[in-house]
């Protein structure tokens, strides 16, 4: 008798035991993902609160002269861009707008820069602004300042990927799509249109290798990835670019790995992650993962120890532009005096978030340490988290606050991607209300109740 | 005779459900009523309405004859109203409005009102017949509504691939049970008692049931497999999440994590149910007691706790709902939502499969059982004087 009690106990035990665990999981995971959320969302209102202070009633930069102001205004709306898309709040939003506004008409009456070069810069700075903008809030005078600025560049530079009108209404549908907004189908059908008829110059472009051919994949993986998302129709020779671009990255990869550069390694790792994320079933993808997984291994290596991000070199040229008080001349030859910057990479985690989201790969857990890692450095950082590590320019702190909140925001951004309603569901359940859902199910729920307790035929149940 | 489910009753509230729908159209084309009536007459005429009016036209069918259960009817309609909704149609954007107001009335007002009819009126039959100890009537068209039922199950899934692994997973877990469970019951059985050394004896009293096609049968026996699916594949999940090692298999994406758990559970009803499931049901039906001569018991025989723990309410209420909030990070709709996908998924095969058992293989099956045991002197045929209800101890 003792034996066939203590059994029982010992199964109720068990029971229970996995109640608990259950019960642990589901606190534990939710908590931890609470709090790393909660501090992200607290390091971008810190952002916002410097915006504040530091954007005038009217919306424009404070303590700039000049065409640097114009400059000054797309940067720190760049900044509240980042800020809006990772908090989705009416606060961000009315920040964005002020900035935007001002920016306009700024805009209408610009101090023109002396130089050509300066004029390109303060069009790049406005381009990247008004791409961002467009993207989260599909505002007509921002779309007007993005096509205004790309065919400045096709103006003056000549069509290229990185200067095309199709390469930033594509990043700023990528923008939308990734803030969880709608992606314009005419947007899409337009860019990749633009890229067909100038297929040569691209072509052209990505078969000078290296970065080129990385970044070329990137925008047409984002473009097919995009056609997919919105229903746009994607040319035919689009798509073949876009398989030679893969095809020919896998080589390329396969053949020099051991010769790029950490910032190449980047760049490859993010055009293959924008080809897997396309969702394609390819006969490459298992080569791709594979390649990315390496990539990736290599970069984690010498990005972080003993629980702390390390600092790295890269090209100072990439970051300098950044700062809107320095003009072309300072950025020329502070580039040649210090032609790299060590940064701490804020990069690689995101594309590790990303990396990790894609079936079939394998390091996710090593990933997911690093992610976590990056977000607990920065968002506890106060003020705010130095990206660079080098004192060399006047408004270093911008810089640092815009590639920290870019950080920020998009992990935020893929966070919440990731337990996001499909939008079948979302439209599923868009009715007026489900009140006779509800009250039927009561019931139901009720009736199921009472006959488990025995309850609801009497005792001869 | 009770005067419930009545025509009249079912007439009343069909009116009503139309008088509300009509009520809130009207409220629509007013221009001068205030912005709360205007925003309540969408929920007049496209849930309240519609409902209140399935719910009367549910309870004149089953009013229409009681005792020939056409309550049955009722549910099926409610079950058919989503399921062909669904197959037909997802919702699209480029759906008119009121075209996407009819296809929400019919899967979350139509569907669930009809059901709970014909529920709460099969409630009340039955509480009625039980009232007046009157004979339960033999309906020859219920085993029919079964499997409609079970085939309209079918029509939740889209795909084509997935529908052919429904089907494979339901044919599959009754072949397994129908070539191992009774061989499984017997061999559990027969362990048991010479384990005990002689302080259990089994008693066979003689009443053997018959499988008949009911629905009140047939849900309550779905629910062991469909439990034990839901419950063991998820509570291994639980213990797999904690291992960081093992953490990953699964996709981030909650609704693909939903659909792979299901395909989990889904085989875990073909591969381990048969242990709760059919042996579970053979003990329920064969009329045999285990006699404990220590305990000085007499109970039905039991299989495992922990395997009928898993089966209780901790697996099929809490595992899943933990399951479902932890995947979708506390956005409660979607995790319901989610949860409304696994167990319809899993109920597909569950019932198909159990249908499939009691019609083809139940009998046989209690009958093999029976006849081993005896034929291995285990037990002896019954005593006219003992029925094996005295001093019946269930636990």
């Amino acid at each position: 008798m003792r034996s066939g009690s203590s059994r029982e106990t010992c199964t109720w035990l068990t029971t229970l035991l996995l109640f608990f665990m259950t019960t642990s999981l589901i606190v534990g995971s939710v908590r931890a993902q609470e709090h790393h959320e909660a501090l992200a969302k607290n390091y971008l209102n810190r952002m916002l609160e410097h915006l504040e202070s530091n954007i005038s009633l009217e919306g424009v930069a404070r303590g700039y002269e000049g065409d640097s102001t114009v400059k000054a205004t797309a940067r720190l709306g760049l900044l509240a861009g980042y800020v809006h898309m990772g908090l989705k709040d009416s606060d961000s939003l009315t920040m964005l707008n002020k900035i935007s506004k001002a920016l306009n008409s700024l805009l209408e009456r610009p101090d023109e820069p002396a130089s050509e070069q300066d004029k390109l810069l303060m069009r790049l700075a406005v381009l990247e602004f008004a791409s961002m903008h467009y993207g989260l809030t599909r505002s007509e005078s921002s779309q007007k300042l993005l096509t205004g600025s790309c065919k400045y560049l096709v103006e003056k530079f000549g069509w290229s990927p990185a200067t095309s009108c199709s390469t930033y209404i594509l990043y700023s549908e990528h923008v939308a799509h990734i803030a969880g907004g709608r992606v314009d189908k005419g947007n899409v059908e337009y860019a990749l249109n633009e890229i067909h008829d100038h297929y040569i110059d691209f072509i052209n472009y990505s078969s000078r290798g290296g970065t080129n051919l990385a970044y070329g994949l990137n925008i047409l993986s984002i473009g097919i990835r995009l056609a997919l998302v919105s229903g746009a129709k994607s040319p035919l020779e689009v798509a073949a670019m876009w398989q030679v671009h893969l095809n020919y990255s896998i080589n390329y990869l396969k053949e020099s790995y051991e010769k790029l550069s950490p910032d190449e390694a980047e760049a490859f790792l993010n055009g293959l992650i924008s080809a897997l994320e396309t969702g394609l079933e390819e006969p490459l993808n298992a080569e791709a993962i594979s390649i990315s997984e390496k990539i990736a291994s290599g970069l984690l290596e010498n990005w972080a120890a003993g629980g702390r991000i390390i600092l790295q070199k890269r090209p100072s040229l990439s970051y300098l532009p950044y700062d809107p008080s320095l003009d072309f001349s300072s950025i020329a030859s502070l580039a040649q005096n210090y032609p790299a910057v060590r940064v701490h990479d804020l990069d690689l985690p995101i594309l590790l978030k990303r990396l990790s989201k894609i079936n079939g790969v394998r390091g996710a857990d090593r990933y997911g340490e690093a992610i976590s890692l990056a977000v607990e450095s920065v968002a506890t950082s106060k003020p705010y988290f130095r990206v660079l590590g080098d004192e060399m320019m006047p408004h270093q702190d911008l810089v640092d606050r815009i590639l920290s909140a870019r950080f920020i925001a998009l992990w935020l951004a893929f966070e919440r991607a990731e337990t996001a309603r499909p939008a079948e569901l979302e439209l599923a359940f868009s009715g007026p209300s489900y009140y006779t859902l509800i009250g039927c199910s009561a019931i139901l729920i009720g009736l199921l109740a009472l006959h488990r307790m025995g309850k609801l035929f009497g005792s001869e149940d | 005779m009770a005067s419930e489910p009545s025509l009249k009753t079912g007439a009343f509230i069909a009116s009503l459900g139309l008088v509300v729908i009509i009520t809130g159209l009207l409220l629509q084309q007013e221009s001068e009523v205030t912005s709360f009536l205007l925003s309540l007459s969408p929920t007049l005429y496209g849930d309240v309405g519609p409902g209140l009016a399935s719910f009367g036209i549910g309870w004149v069918i089953a009013s229409l004859n009681p005792l020939k259960k056409f309550y049955l009817i009722t549910i099926v309609l409610g079950v058919a109203a989503a399921a062909v909704t669904i197959f037909l149609s997802s919702p699209l954007i480029e759906m008119g409005y009121l075209w996407a107001i009819a296809w929400h009335a019919l899967i979350f007002s139509v569907a669930p009102a009809l059901v709970c009819s014909g529920v709460v009126s099969g409630v009340i039959v039955e509480k009625h017949l039980r009232k007046h100890g009157l004979p339960r009537a033999e309906v020859p068209f219920e085993k029919y509504l079964l499997a409609i039922i079970s085939a309209l199950l079918f029509l939740f899934v889209s795909s084509p691939s997935a529908l052919l692994r429904l089907i494979a997973s339901a044919i599959a877990s009754w072949t397994l049970w129908h070539i191992i469970s009774h061989r499984l019951a017997f061999h559990l059985l027969k362990r048991n008692l010479e384990k005990s050394a002689g302080r259990l004896k089994l008693i066979f009293t003689g009443r053997v049931e018959s499988e008949e096609l009911s629905f009140g049968r047939v849900f309550s026996r779905v629910y062991y497999p469909l439990a034990f699916g839901i419950g063991a594949s998820l509570t291994a999940l639980s213990i797999v999440e904690l291992l960081p090692q093992l953490g990953e298999l699964l996709p981030t994406d909650p609704l693909a994590k939903t659909a792979q758990v299901a395909l989990i559970a889904i085989i875990a009803v073909t591969m381990g149910s048969s242990y709760v499931g059919p042996v579970v049901w053979m003990y329920q039906d064969s009329g045999l007691r285990i006699r404990d001569n220590r305990r000085m018991t007499v109970e039905e025989p039991k299989i495992h706790n922990l395997a009928n723990n898993l089966i209780e309410v901790y697996s099929f209420i809490q595992a899943p709902i933990s399951f479902t909030i932890v995947s979708t990070g506390g956005d409660y709709l979607y995790a319901l939502a989610l949860l409304a996908l696994l167990i319809v998924s899993v109920l597909t095969v569950s019932l198909s499969a159990t249908l499939l058992y009691l019609k083809f293989s139940a009998d046989s099956h209690l009958y093999y059982l029976i006849n081993s045991l005896f034929k291995s002197g285990y037990i002896e045929p019954p005593k006219p004087h003992n029925t094996g209800e005295a001093g019946e101890t269930r636990s």
